[in-house]
């Protein structure tokens, strides 16, 4: 018996078909079936009895009546098309009439509706920001659809697929399930191994010059795109980069920083058509756990000197970079990809420039907002990616550095907890509401060890298997380290928590915020016992919750309307609605920026994994030297992990012409053909990919006008744009 | 006043073996994996990192954050003499008021295990 569909898409006299269509009926009383390979079968009523028997281990005696039945309903029915998967459709109504719920399970067909596929390839998804709509998109969300039944059915235990589709906590990536979270690493391993990948028809030797390492680095983001379901990070790039670029110009150092982005910035050909969550960890300073490490050179060879002698180099690299940022693309318009990530640390400060750069990237983030300031205080060294993930490195970490081509971490996966729902089920009550809390944080931890034992059986099958690339051993060991994996546990709605649980919300007082940390303080220590017990790395991130704060909202109001109407966020009537992000305090409050980072920076160091503020721009231009007043603040007076300044955009799809701030018209041509651009979670992409719940925070978020007018210059209107 | 300790730390023994806490009014906050609240206190005062790399943590009404053990005995010193010369002026005892106060040590133990500090 086939398996999969054969799409009943309308069809035209001319195809095939329906030639095929005209020879059924022209053949009396015989059925045919159509099948997944396209061709039309005579009817069998035997395979219906070896799919039974070989899918679902029932008896070959219950798997003859079922067929039995099968055919004689059909016969009877006078069915004009047959399909494979209406006849095990109809196989599975006889194993729940007998109560064989389990045999029907695994006999489950993976599909989508004829009228999903319809709506698909039409209209866009708006899941993801960063998919734009295209048929490689199209195949991508397909696919993914089915690997999330899939991974719902086969990967998870029944008490954790049921408590995603509760919307108890959230399994992000679904539909990328055969794979890992995402992938932080150093550049060093293209420049040692060169491209070396399982399966590839060609393979290069370490690069020699600047450009070829450079477009070693962009092809193997893109094979790593396809074995990771989310972002690809790359440390400290301009130092690595700094070795090839003695002998170049300043010109073509320049030249090399516009490879780069460009390249980053227009890989929307790969996967689904998706551009590649790329960042880059730029710093002013040579990391003192690199300034020791013999350099890598042209040729992969050492070249005979530390990177601690390279700092001329990788400052000259990192200022180009942050030169290409500032023009923009040919529009004007920022580049979304990759993500430039500055480390602001105590040796920031007495590097000799330091202040100038500043400068320069505060320029870049109030012009165009690509600039993200990670901070990292004391001994801290990490590498930061996606929205706000990062690898904190520890000491067998800082080891890895004197061979940084070891330095690659990543997240198998990352669960989230619904955390307002846990104010609405324990109705004020104290005990029951941390009882909740730390049942949801074991499920996620359930979670993380079905996913972990996934990925390790298709690490098992090595070079044949389906992770070959994430197997190859070029330094000896598997290029993706299980043993080092972390596994994230994040958090959606604390802010709503906190409003259903104690009335306020965490902008309101210092009693809520006080109870936000509680509750925060509380998942750390439950997580870090179960690191503990399961020897599993379980760290605290802030998720990202592009679509989560809007999938828990929606489902909260199904579950639990009377609580949850009144603290969700948004429109409920256009149900345009969502929850705050992660610990954020809510986008709407009037808060001061300096205020916003400070409090919200005090839940940073409790979420070891990452975690940002985000301050809201909007039209103001903020001028650079305040901006790196502000930055350097809160480096020295918070606690707050990264920061970003968003500023808003509108494009004109007709003159091409951007302009500053969210209009409904274009300035230059009056077209109103026009799209915003702004940051969504931690990256930037244009508006009308938003979903609703995003959108309806987009409308809300506080631009802090008196904050802004403080340390706004009077531009013109022309320099803006 | 709050202090902060775990019970791992050997310099937090010590200190609570000197010093009673309690009765120079001063809270302490022991920091267990289990004990959110106490977490989540550290985290309110902006004192997770430190408290990573040192225990104890002694902070002052001020807000003043001592991590240096002999400073922290210092300020529990002075603090311990307030109490004691409060009291005999409010008419206790020489011995009612100094109760169990009394310091017998105050030298900065060496915490050679790493467990002064949250892990």
């Amino acid at each position: 018996m086939a398996s999969t569909i054969h799409q009943l898409l309308p069809r035209t006299e001319s195809s095939q078909p329906v030639h095929e269509h005209k020879n059924v009926e022209s053949t009396e009383r015989a059925l045919f079936v159509r099948t997944s390979d396209e061709t039309l079968k005579g009817w069998n009523r035997s395979r219906i009895v070896e799919a039974l028997v070989k899918e679902t281990f029932v008896d070959r005696e219950t798997a003859e009546d079922i067929s039995l039945e099968v055919e004689s309903f059909i016969r009877s029915s006078r069915i004009k098309t047959v399909t494979a998967p209406l006849i095990r459709e109809l196989v599975n109504a006889r194993l729940v009439e007998r109560g064989l719920e389990d045999a029907r399970r695994l006999h489950t067909r993976l599909g989508t509706p004829l009228y999903d596929v319809e709506e698909l390839i039409v209209l866009p998804n708006k899941e993801n920001a960063n998919v734009p709509h295209g048929p490689e998109a199209t195949n991508l969300t397909l696919a993914e659809w089915i690997k999330k039944e899939y991974a719902l059915l086969r990967v998870f235990s029944d008490q954790v697929a049921e408590a995603h589709l509760r919307g108890d906590i959230h399994l992000h990536d679904l539909g990328f399930v055969d794979r890992p979270y995402c992938s932080g690493q150093s550049i060093a391993y293209v420049q040692k191994f060169g491209l070396h990948l399982p399966n590839s028809l060609a393979n290069a030797k370490p690069a020699k010059h600047a450009e070829v390492l450079l477009a070693h680095m962009v092809k193997f983001s893109a094979a790593l795109q396809c074995h990771f379901a989310g972002a690809i990070g790359w440390d400290a790039v301009n130092l690595f980069f700094a070795p090839y670029i003695e002998d170049l110009t300043d010109r073509e150092v320049e030249q090399l920083a516009q490879m780069l982005i460009f390249e980053y910035s227009q890989q929307a050909v790969a996967r689904g058509g998706q551009a590649i969550f790329s960042d880059i960890n730029l710093y002013w300073e040579i990391p003192k756990h690199f300034e020791s490490v013999p350099a890598l050179g042209p040729g992969g060879e050492y070249t005979g000197k530390t990177y601690g002698d390279y700092l001329e180099q990788a400052q000259r690299f990192v200022w180009a970079l942050f030169d290409v940022y500032k023009q923009g693309d040919a529009a004007g318009r920022p580049f979304f990809f990759p993500k430039p990530l500055v480390h602001i640390t105590e040796r920031f400060f007495s590097t000799p420039g330091h202040q100038d750069f500043l400068n320069h990237i505060c320029d870049v983030a109030s012009l165009k907002g690509n600039t993200y300031f990670v901070f990292d205080r004391g001994e801290t060294a990490k590498i930061s990616e996606c929205c706000r993930l990062s690898f904190k490195l520890e000491e067998s970490d800082l080891e890895d550095a004197r061979q940084p081509w070891k330095m690659r971490y990543s997240a198998l996966q990352n669960v989230t907890v619904n955390l307002p729902r846990l104010a609405y089920e324990s109705q004020g009550d104290d005990t029951r509401l941390f009882q909740l809390l730390t049942e949801r944080v074991a499920l996620c931890v359930q979670a993380h060890k079905e996913k972990k034992a996934f990925i390790q059986r298709l690490m098992s099958y090595k070079d044949e298997g389906p992770l070959g690339l994430l197997n190859m051993e070029l330094d000896g060991e598997p290029y993706l380290r299980m043993h080092r994996a972390s596994y994230l546990i994040g958090m959606t709605g604390l802010n709503e928590l906190v409003r259903a649980h104690t009335g306020e919300e965490l902008h309101e007082s210092e009693t809520a915020v006080r109870f936000g940390l509680k509750v925060i303080a509380h998942m750390k220590l439950v997580a870090d016992r179960f690191s503990r017990l399961e020897k599993m790395k379980f760290v605290l991130e802030q998720t990202p919750a592009e679509s989560t704060a809007y999938r828990f909202a929606r489902l909260d109001l199904d579950a639990h309307l009377s609580p949850a109407r009144d603290v969700i966020k948004g429109d409920l009537a256009s149900n345009q609605v969502y929850y705050t992000n992660s610990t954020l305090f809510d986008v709407g409050a009037p808060m001061g920026a300096i205020d916003r980072v400070r409090l919200e920076g005090l839940f940073h160091p409790l979420i070891e994994a990452g975690a940002i503020s985000h301050i809201w721009l909007g039209e103001a231009r903020p001028d650079a030297k305040a901006l790196s007043q502000f930055v350097i603040k809160t480096f020295q007076l918070t606690k707050n992990d990264q920061i970003a300044f968003s500023p808003e955009f509108t494009t004109c799809n007709v003159c091409g012409k951007t302009s500053r701030g969210l209009h409904d018209t274009c300035d230059a041509c009056g077209s109103s053909d026009v799209d915003g651009i702004t940051r969504i979670t931690g990256y930037f992409t244009k508006v009308s990919s938003w979903n609703q719940g995003k959108r309806a925070e987009l409308r809300d978020r506080y631009r802090n006008p008196e904050f802004m007018s403080q340390f706004t210059p009077s531009y013109s209107s022309e320099e803006d744009a | 006043m709050i202090l902060f300790t775990s019970h791992k730390c050997t310099r937090c023994r010590e200190i609570h073996d000197v010093f009673v806490l309690e009765s120079l009014n001063i809270k302490e906050v022991v920091l267990t994996q289990e004990n959110a609240e106490g977490l989540a206190e550290l985290a309110w005062m902006g004192l997770v990192e430190e408290a990573q790399k040192s225990l104890p943590i002694l902070v002052e009404p001020d807000g003043s954050v001592h991590t240096d053990v002999s400073k922290i005995v210092e300020v529990l010193s002075r603090r311990a003499r307030d109490v004691l010369s409060q009291r005999l002026l409010s008419g206790a005892t020489v011995a009612e008021a100094a109760g169990s106060m009394e310091q017998t040590g105050g030298g900065a133990a060496v915490c050679t295990d790493g467990s002064c500090r949250l892990s």
